[in-house]
């Protein structure tokens, strides 16, 4: 409790400082216009700047990349609920009912649910994170390199979710991505494997390179697969209404609290999503509301509840990933990959050691949401604008920068070669239903699975039985296992849902003549 | 009309200014991406095959790894032999399941990745051309120096995404370079390859410390 009560004060302080306070600041606006864009999420939004972040120090740099998360979140239901396009899939729910109330003339009720909803969840689920990422830390040294091996094997199962519409093909990229983490030295003997003799090879792939490759660069040659404008496919409306003041807004604090609440708990579970929180949320406001019919017909409630889920799970995902250095989404990889570059090792004493990283996320989640309820209302004016920039000056622009920020890191021009090489395999991952995501995990954990792995074996007298059955490892093993199953079945649930959906559609309707 | 409805109604576009009697009923958002997008699955399959291939050659490389002093139960080349079976036996079993349906359907079946935003004309040739516009930068660098080789690389973007305005064209990559270069070199203190027009703006433009 401690811990938890000096994180929250030293997060405090770190506001104070001018750095932070202007990193945060510039981190509230560019995540804001990276999430207003559609297609342009937090995965983008990171991966651009993540090769600025090495000239900041650590604690800048986190606070730093977590406000972008932060912001990108609130801003990418501004286009759901004045365009009806849903910038991020966590957004669709806020595109139903928000752009519903837009029509039915109640702009600024729909945009204020969102924007409070996004903040107060965002703020509630702070000390909810707090509570859940300090007793992970605090079970650092009872866990050996056979616990640590499940931890790994826990991340490494959390891209069943992330595998997309065929399981097969996001395992056969999980694969793909520790595959890529075995070139190098061996983690025992340190003896050079699949260099290929090529010598920068020899101690394997430098990890931001490989993954902006797989996630950022990949994104951006697929976009540039068409040239229109994103004007071409919005909407002209610029309207904005005018804040409908806090009373009007009294039935979302219930929503938004519960909201909170789920999303923290469910975006802290590996590879649970904003949209699983947000839909779970939303159901759960639906039940207990006493007007569940206006729910799909426009509600604020159900934009509240949506929103604040949404927001709360990204507080909900740094807890795996600070907390046992498992990343749960694409922009989170590239959140750890930034502190691999800083020098820090993902894992249960990730917070042991350097404490000062958690105070550096309570930072950004608190300075970004404080921010935000501050200048969100403007800040959401101003948005309105970027919507209609021109695409096709975007992308090429946006793939300059990427190529400056990755020799940037190392003044190497193998690393952009890593980078354009990873990209293009990116890019017919992406296209054929490879899990871009599930690679960049797999490669961020790959290592650390192998070296635990085998250093494991070796602690265990080489008997894998004594290695499984300790107690810590045989539990988490099992809720691998269970998590692993759940997955696969909902993954497979999901597709065939979908499919059935779109096969009824193509059906021509009962008793109807072609 | 309620109050919110008039209070915003006058900034609002025409399609919410419908009569509040009868609201009229939500329609789903519009989806930008192509809700039904396919694929080519003789590529499809393609892709597959690769996925079993980069199984074969990590098997096969496994064999060149030397044994080390100290020896564990699963060596330095354990995991990448089960890796490589999995890659293997994952892109035989799709592979399998195209042949299997082979009959049933034509080339375009349905895709598991993500599709082109719908009613657009997309060309897989731009996106390779731009991907090999980087390896040009790379080229370039370290021969011309960073504003020129980003210069080019911005300026051949824009032309390949089809903006043909020539203030777009000719103020947009100019000011961005210099943006670009004044950020990393003057403020990060990144050290580029130097052609002569990194010099002249240089000596133009001094170093600024955070």
């Amino acid at each position: 409790m401690d811990l938890a009560l000096n994180s929250l004060g030293h997060a405090v302080e770190l506001l104070t400082h001018p750095a932070v306070i202007f990193a945060i600041a510039v981190a509230v606006v560019w995540g804001a216009c990276c999430g207003v864009l559609p297609g342009v999420g937090s995965g983008l939004g990171i991966g651009v700047v993540v090769p600025l972040t090495f000239s900041m120090d650590a604690v800048t740099a986190v606070a730093f990349l977590v406000t972008i998360s932060v912001a990108v979140s609130f801003s990418n239901s501004l286009p759901a609920v004045l365009l009806g396009v849903p910038a991020s899939p966590a957004a669709f729910l806020t595109a139903i009912d928000g752009y519903a109330l837009h029509k039915q003339g109640k702009s600024g009720l729909a945009l204020g649910s969102t924007l409070f909803g996004a903040v107060l969840g965002q703020l509630v689920s702070i000390p909810f994170f707090v509570l859940l990422v300090v007793p992970l830390s605090t079970l650092t040294y009872t866990f050996l390199s056979p616990e640590l091996f499940a931890l790994y094997c826990l991340g490494l199962v959390a891209v069943v979710s992330l595998t997309g519409k065929n399981v097969i093909k996001g395992l056969m990229a999980a694969a793909l991505g520790v595959a890529i983490s075995l070139v190098g030295p061996d983690p025992v003997n340190a003896v050079a494997r699949f260099s290929f003799d090529v010598p920068e090879l020899r101690g394997g792939f430098q990890t931001i390179p490989a993954v902006l490759g797989l996630v950022t660069i990949s994104e951006i040659i697929r976009s540039m697969r068409q040239n229109y404008n994103w004007e071409d496919i919005l909407p002209t409306s610029k309207s904005m209404a005018r804040f409908p003041g806090f009373r009007k807004l009294k039935p979302i604090y219930r929503p938004v609290a519960m909201g909170a609440l789920i999303g923290t708990l469910i975006g802290a579970i590996p590879g649970m999503s904003g949209t699983a929180s947000a839909v779970m949320s939303y159901q759960q406001a639906k039940l207990t509301s006493k007007t569940p019919e206006q729910f799909g017909k426009g509600s604020i409630e159900g934009v509240a509840a949506n929103e604040s889920a949404a927001n709360a799970s990204q507080a909900g995902e740094m807890v795996p990933t600070l907390g046992l250095g498992i990343p749960g989404s694409d922009s989170m990889v590239l959140v750890l990959g930034a502190l691999m570059l800083q020098g820090f090792v993902p894992g249960p004493m990730l917070m042991q050691e350097s404490p000062e990283l958690l105070h550096a996320t309570v930072a950004g989640l608190l300075g970004g949401s404080l921010l935000l309820l501050a200048f969100g209302w403007p800040l959401a004016r101003l948005l309105l604008r970027v919507i209609h920039l021109d695409r096709r000056v975007i992308m090429p622009l946006v793939f300059v920068v990427t190529h400056v920020g990755i020799y940037s890191l190392r003044q190497s021009l193998f690393d952009v070669i890593v980078l354009l090489g990873f990209g293009i395999i990116g890019y017919f991952m992406i296209r054929y239903g490879y899990s871009t995501a599930a690679a960049a995990i797999g490669l961020l954990l790959g290592a650390g699975f192998e070296s635990n792995l085998r250093q494991g074996m070796l602690l265990a007298d080489s008997s894998f039985w004594q290695f499984v059955t300790r107690p810590w490892t045989a539990s988490i093993l099992l809720a691998a296992l269970a998590l692993l199953a759940y997955g696969i079945y909902g993954t497979v649930k999901t597709t065939r849902r979908e499919r059935a959906l779109l096969a009824a559609a193509h059906q021509p309707p009962s008793g109807h003549t072609p | 009309m309620s109050p919110d409805a008039s209070q915003a109604g006058s900034e609002l576009t025409p399609s919410s200014m419908e009569s509040p009697e009868e609201p009229p009923e939500p329609e789903l958002p519009p989806t930008v991406e192509d809700p039904d997008p396919t694929v080519d699955r003789r590529i499809d399959m393609a892709v597959a095959a690769a996925g079993s291939a980069i199984g074969v050659l990590l098997i096969v490389s496994s064999r060149d790894i030397r044994q080390g002093s100290v020896s564990d139960p699963i060596g330095s080349d354990g995991l990448a032999i089960v890796l490589g079976a999995w890659l293997i036996v994952g892109g035989l079993l799709l592979i399998g399941r195209r042949l299997l349906a082979w009959r049933r359907s034509g080339n375009q079946v349905p895709s598991d990745g993500a599709g082109d935003e719908f009613g657009l004309p997309a060309s897989p040739l731009r996106s390779f051309v731009m991907w090999a516009a980087g390896f040009g930068w790379v080229f370039l660098l370290p021969r011309v120096g960073f504003m020129v080789s980003s210069l080019l690389l911005s300026v051949f973007g824009l032309v390949a995404m089809g903006v043909r305005s020539w203030v777009k064209l000719g103020v947009v990559p100019v000011v961005f370079t210099i943006v670009l270069w004044v950020l990393f070199n003057r403020v990060f203190g990144v050290q580029y390859p130097a052609g002569p027009v990194d010099l002249f703006f240089a000596d133009l433009i001094p170093r600024m410390s955070l």
